[in-house]
């Protein structure tokens, strides 16, 4: 099926001076996916997402919305994205209720009743009246997101999305974002320099390193080798030994880190293989852990998460 | 366009700074009402006898042409506004130093809080565009359906609307403080004055005030115009108010301090006080009222055109 896609990026750049910040990225961004942009801090993403929603001049290259150009029609492609850039920005001195209506008002034809669509999604119905800077974080969060989601964007923006937030809040997020790119279709793209969230959030993610695209990748291909695969890291005498001896096993990545850890994606049912061939040459085992919980998940289940009373 | 205004003017009015600043000018106004009221001179009563005996004095100068008189060309019209002045004053049995609510309005703008106005005025202008800056709030504008000119465009009116209603509010409060304190007759009563051309004019108390005011808003529109574009092209409300306040108190020291220059005229600040056409004639003689309208139209397109050039182009906070 030829959809067109979300978004579009054709050769999109950024110069400043003698610099290029953005280096011809091409991708495209479909529909009904959360797409994650991933590199180190200081790799473009910022910049590539202040293009895409028109706070800085495009250098070359285009960015389309639903096939409409950006730097052309910049209303019209508007409509269709809502964002949040860095951090929610709010008026502190307004209320909740304030804030959305500002953000309403500058919508065209907005039915006044979705405002409080919006607050009761993200959760706000008891303090939406209450000045923003009586707000926690987290609320601001809330809030913020409810205004990315006013007037119904089929595309949402989030440059750094869990910035600040405690892991019950990041969580939520996630939760969250899945859910409006399953069931509205909506093309949610998020942008982190954090693996380990990216993989929890993101169907697809862009890999960006100084300006470039590195690569595009499904989450589940993403440095693992195949469906199921775990990190397994086995703490051994001599790593050198041991990677040589995985490497002759398996076709995957293995990574040494240490003098005593290997760290390679195995399935389940190739653990007591790994282990019998290490053991056949001689290698000392003292560990084999497979990683299938993440730090925060366990940390969630400590904490739980709740709603904002 | 009216929502994007509606949301200025709701940012506006539900910070406090705002009515500070209104509920400020109202009690200067007052305070000023009240302090004059108690310094008050008992009208002596033999006033009428000592204007008299001023007005011969003067009208034997004037005839006589003393030398002080011969060093200014106007001078024998000073004299004659003067001696006009006593006489209505004379005729109508009103002590002249007596203050009516409207020579008190007059007053209290032209001595008090006419400099204060733009100041306050200038305050909201110079964090209107830069207060988004600096709160990050402008990416909220700037990310939605709007072009930038209309953003710019709804901010430039909201400062000028909350000109309006700081003016509405001072003239309204000055009258009735003033009416309330030294009453409400003496709205037809002669202003007696001098006019460019050197001859002796008059307008009614009520006419002079408003056409005060006029002028005043002239000025007021240029430091406006000033501080918003400081504040659009610094992005630094502090800047924006500093400089625009500045430039008001040192704007007539310069155009004094370069008045050798043949191109003094062309400063702003030698255009802004449109009132130097119909009273007193101009500072710099050769200036007609069509040459300073001109010039002003002329740094309002520039400098709101500059305003609305940088602000389109902007980067937004490039890191």
């Amino acid at each position: 099926m030829q959809e067109q896609p979300a978004m579009q990026l054709r050769g999109l750049t950024k110069r400043v001076g003698n610099k290029t910040l953005v280096d011809h990225l091409t991708f495209d961004i479909p529909k009904g996916e959360v797409f994650g942009f991933l590199g180190p801090n200081g790799a473009g993403k910022t910049t590539s997402i202040r293009m895409m929603v028109g706070l800085i001049s495009i250098s070359e290259g285009q960015v389309l919305v639903h096939g409409v150009d950006v730097a052309k029609d910049f209303s019209k492609a508007m409509q269709h994205v809502g964002c949040i850039v860095e951090n929610p920005e709010l008026y502190k001195y307004l209320t909740g209720y304030q804030n959305l209506r500002h953000m309403a008002r500058m919508t065209p034809g907005l039915d006044p009743r979705r405002i409080d669509e919006v607050v009761a999604l993200v959760g706000l119905q008891n303090r939406i009246h209450d000045k923003v800077k009586t707000y926690s974080l987290g609320m601001r969060q809330r809030l913020g997101l409810a205004q990315a989601l006013l007037h119904e964007p089929s595309i949402l923006i989030l440059d750094e999305p869990t910035n600040g937030l405690d892991p019950a809040g990041i969580r939520e997020l996630r939760d969250h974002l899945r859910k409006l790119a399953r069931e509205q279709g909506m093309a949610v793209i998020v942008s982190s320099h954090l693996l380990s969230e990216m993989e929890l959030m993101c169907d697809r993610v862009a890999v960006i390193q100084q300006g470039k695209l590195i690569q595009v990748e499904r989450m589940g291909d993403m440095g693992l080798s195949g469906d199921g695969a775990l990190s397994t890291s086995f703490e051994v005498d001599d790593a050198a030994v041991a990677e040589r001896v995985l490497r002759q096993h398996f076709a995957a990545q293995v990574v040494t880190s240490g003098d005593h850890r290997v760290t390679l994606p195995l399935l389940r049912e190739q653990v007591p293989e790994a282990v019998a061939a290490l053991t056949g040459e001689g290698v000392r085992l003292f560990e084999v852990k497979s990683q299938r919980k993440t730090l925060e998940e366990s940390f969630l289940e400590m904490t739980g998460d709740e709603t904002i009373a | 366009m009216l929502s994007l205004f509606a949301n200025e003017n709701m940012k506006l009015y539900r910070r406090p700074r705002t009515w500070i600043l209104i509920v400020l000018m109202a009690a200067i106004v007052l305070l000023t009402g009240v302090l004059m009221k108690g310094h008050e001179q008992p009208t002596p009563a033999n006033w009428k006898q000592a204007l008299i005996s001023q007005n011969q004095q003067l009208t034997q100068e004037a005839a006589g042409g003393g030398r002080h008189l011969a060093l200014f060309g106007h001078g024998k019209a000073q004299l004659q506004v003067q001696i006009q002045t006593n006489d209505y004053a004379i005729s109508h049995n009103v002590p002249p130093q007596q203050p009516t609510g409207w020579s008190f309005s007059n007053q209290v703008e032209q001595e008090a809080v006419g400099v204060l106005l733009t100041v306050f005025v200038a305050i909201i202008a110079g964090d209107i565009v830069a207060g988004e800056f600096t709160g990050g709030t402008i990416k909220l504008l700037l990310t939605r359906a709007q072009t930038r000119s209309r953003i710019l465009l709804s901010k430039y009116l909201a400062v000028l609307l909350f000109s309006v209603v700081l003016m509405a509010v001072t003239l309204g409060v000055s009258l009735l403080v003033g009416g309330g304190l030294f009453g409400f007759a003496g709205a037809s009563a002669p202003y007696i004055y001098m006019s460019a051309t050197g001859h002796v004019a008059q307008m009614d108390m009520i006419a002079y005030l408003f056409a005060n005011y006029g002028f005043n808003s002239i000025s007021l529109l240029m430091t406006v115009t000033i501080a918003f574009m400081i504040s659009t092209i610094f992005r630094s409300s502090s800047i924006a108010i500093a400089l625009s306040i500045v430039s008001l108190f040192i704007g007539n020291t310069i155009v004094r301090v370069l008045s050798t220059y043949t191109w003094d005229k062309y400063i702003l600040f030698a255009n802004t006080n449109l009132a130097q056409y119909f009273f007193n004639g101009p500072a710099i003689s050769g200036m007609t009222l069509t040459f300073s309208v001109v010039v002003l139209a002329l740094y309002f397109i520039v400098m709101n055109g500059l305003s609305w050039y940088i602000f389109r182009k902007r980067d937004v906070a490039l890191t």
